[in-house]
């Protein structure tokens, strides 16, 4: 089942389309990284997901509710954090979550637990005002798991947090869907972060889901490639070629697709045999932001060969 | 049940903040204004006149003055934490809708208002009970219909609550709220006693306590009408208002 399920949502701002027909399903139990660059259009669907926006066209359907017919009762089942952490200075944690507690018709003895999950308990009592954006955050995100929801949906949590801080978020949001038997869906454009906690990815651009995946999948299609270091590059590159071996030069070195471990040794063992003196050779594993970049780049090219 | 958790939430919001103390202050400095001017001429006034004339006053300088200042200032004030904050992000991903959020809203403004006219008369009885012990005379000092005054001002107060709510609500910059704020309020001397009070909702209060019974039923009934109408329609229009764009 798909706790969130979108069919091309369109959204423009003064005839600026900003969605150009998103299409989303996130899996129930997935920590679902929603990927893009700034304007992308992430807060856009963020916004409709929860209801502060309509989309102007399309369907958006969270934990089998449409959530422009059925804003309230999706509301009462999810817990959402859109942008930066928004609390009121004058009010103590207790009493900011206890606003949630009332409005979700939960007993206000969920505050010390979720308290503990976010490790917060001794600031009960501290007016929020005293707080500093790490800990903002972390109320923010303990006021959303109020009640237990089954889907958080988070928008940039780790935005201007210290490295600390966003080691704690991450290690919070990973550990929620076994903690909380959530899922969670988080928009983020720190691929860093996003690859260390989440389970599933889908990247935006210009208002389209122009990729989504399962990140344990698309680190297995990811094929590695062999970088090599060694001297001279040109005459190196022929002599690959000859073994019909595709090379791609950089400054220092030569990058080979399509090897296999085994391939490694009597392919060194070759090139030494060639006087070729090599000072390194390495496997690079190629992460999300590579993966993004090409992505990205494939959908410009495809957009400009359109145009 | 989820109305009665909203106006306990709006109630905890106004902790710990200014909109509090303005609950206090308006109504104290209204209530030192007859103290001070009957203090000063030694009761003669009173003694001639009656103590009709110390309620009079104070009254007067309420619903003229300080009630459209305070009613600018509280709706401002109870909106602009939302504003400021950025808070309305946080309650509107919470199980409640705009519509509800601001008629809740819009009913504090309005027991705010209606709490600081109570206050005020209750600051003026002490007044009256401080010049009464310092030997003025104790006749009729409290023969004043407070409870008819209150509900009175409290009534026909509405529609100026729900247009200063709604331009709290439009307007994000405290200055442009407190300058139209002040511009109505300043409106009141000019209309008010002009033939087209009726259009004009800050001057119902003034004359809904006017001793012609007519011309009091008839700034009441407007009070509903016109109050009943504009919080319909900013309801039904910042209900649909999408929020963040």
């Amino acid at each position: 089942m798909n706790v969130i399920q979108t069919e091309q949502l369109q959204k423009a701002y003064d005839g600026l389309a900003v969605l150009q027909g998103v299409d989303l399903q996130v899996p129930q139990g997935a920590v679902f990284a929603f990927l893009g660059n700034n304007g992308s259009g992430k807060s856009t669907t963020i916004r409709i997901l929860t209801g502060l926006l309509r989309a102007d066209a399309g369907k958006a359907e969270v934990l089998g509710m449409d959530i422009t017919r059925q804003r309230l009762p999706v509301l009462a089942q999810i817990g959402a954090l859109v942008e930066s952490p928004a609390l009121y200075p004058n009010l103590t944690a207790a009493e900011c979550l206890s606003i949630a507690c009332r409005l979700k018709n939960v007993s206000l003895r969920d505050i010390d637990r979720v308290l503990d999950v976010v490790e917060m308990r001794a600031a009960r009592q501290r007016r929020i005002g005293q707080f500093s954006l790490g800990m903002k955050q972390r109320l923010a995100i303990a006021m959303t798991l109020i009640g237990a929801p089954k889907l958080l949906i988070l928008d940039e949590p780790t935005n201007g947090l210290d490295p600390q801080g966003m080691q704690d978020i991450r290690t919070l949001i990973q550990q929620l869907p076994a903690r909380q038997d959530c899922s969670v869906f988080v928009s983020s454009h720190l691929l860093d972060e996003v690859e260390k906690m989440a389970s599933h990815v889908a990247l935006l651009h210009k208002g389209r889901v122009i990729a989504q995946e399962n990140l344990l999948t698309l680190k297995q299609k990811q094929v590695r490639r062999l970088k090599l270091v060694c001297h001279p590059l040109d005459s190196t590159a022929e002599l690959l070629e000859r073994m019909s071996l595709r090379s791609e030069q950089d400054t220092d070195g030569l990058w080979l697709d399509g090897l296999s471990s085994a391939d490694l040794t009597p392919l060194l063992q070759h090139l030494l045999a060639h006087d070729v003196e090599i000072f390194e050779a390495r496997w690079h594993q190629p992460s999300l932001e590579d993966w993004f970049v090409g992505q990205q780049t494939q959908a410009l090219e495809a957009s400009h060969a359109m145009a | 049940m989820q109305w009665l958790n909203l106006w306990r939430i709006e109630w905890l919001k106004t902790r710990r903040t200014f909109v509090l103390l303005m609950l206090f202050l308006c109504p104290l400095a209204t209530a030192l204004f007859p103290l001070a001017q009957h203090l000063h001429n030694g009761g003669a006034t009173i003694e001639a006149k009656g103590w009709d004339v110390y309620w009079q006053n104070a009254v007067l300088m309420w619903t003229f003055l300080m009630m459209p200042m305070f009613c600018v200032l509280s709706s401002a004030l109870l909106v602009q934490s939302e504003h400021v904050n950025q808070t309305w992000r946080v309650m509107l991903t919470l199980p409640v809708s705009q519509a509800q959020l601001y008629l809740v809203k819009l009913l504090m403004a309005w027991s705010f208002v209606v709490l600081a006219g109570c206050l005020m008369l209750l600051l003026c009885a002490a007044g009256v009970a401080l010049l009464v012990w310092q030997g003025f005379p104790a006749h009729d000092a409290f023969a004043y219909p407070f409870i008819k005054t209150m509900g009175l001002v409290a009534l026909s107060c509405f529609p100026m609550v729900v247009f200063q709510h709604a331009v709290s609500w439009r307007f994000t910059h405290l200055m442009a709220i407190l300058t139209i704020g002040l511009v109505t309020t300043l409106g009141i001397s000019f209309v008010a006693r002009s033939e087209y009070w009726v259009y004009y909702p800050w001057g119902y209060p003034m004359l809904a306590l006017s001793p012609a019974d007519e011309l009091s039923h008839q700034a009441l009934l407007l009070s509903g009408l016109v109050g009943g109408l504009m919080a319909l329609v900013t309801t039904w229009w910042f209900g649909k208002r999408e929020v963040g764009v």
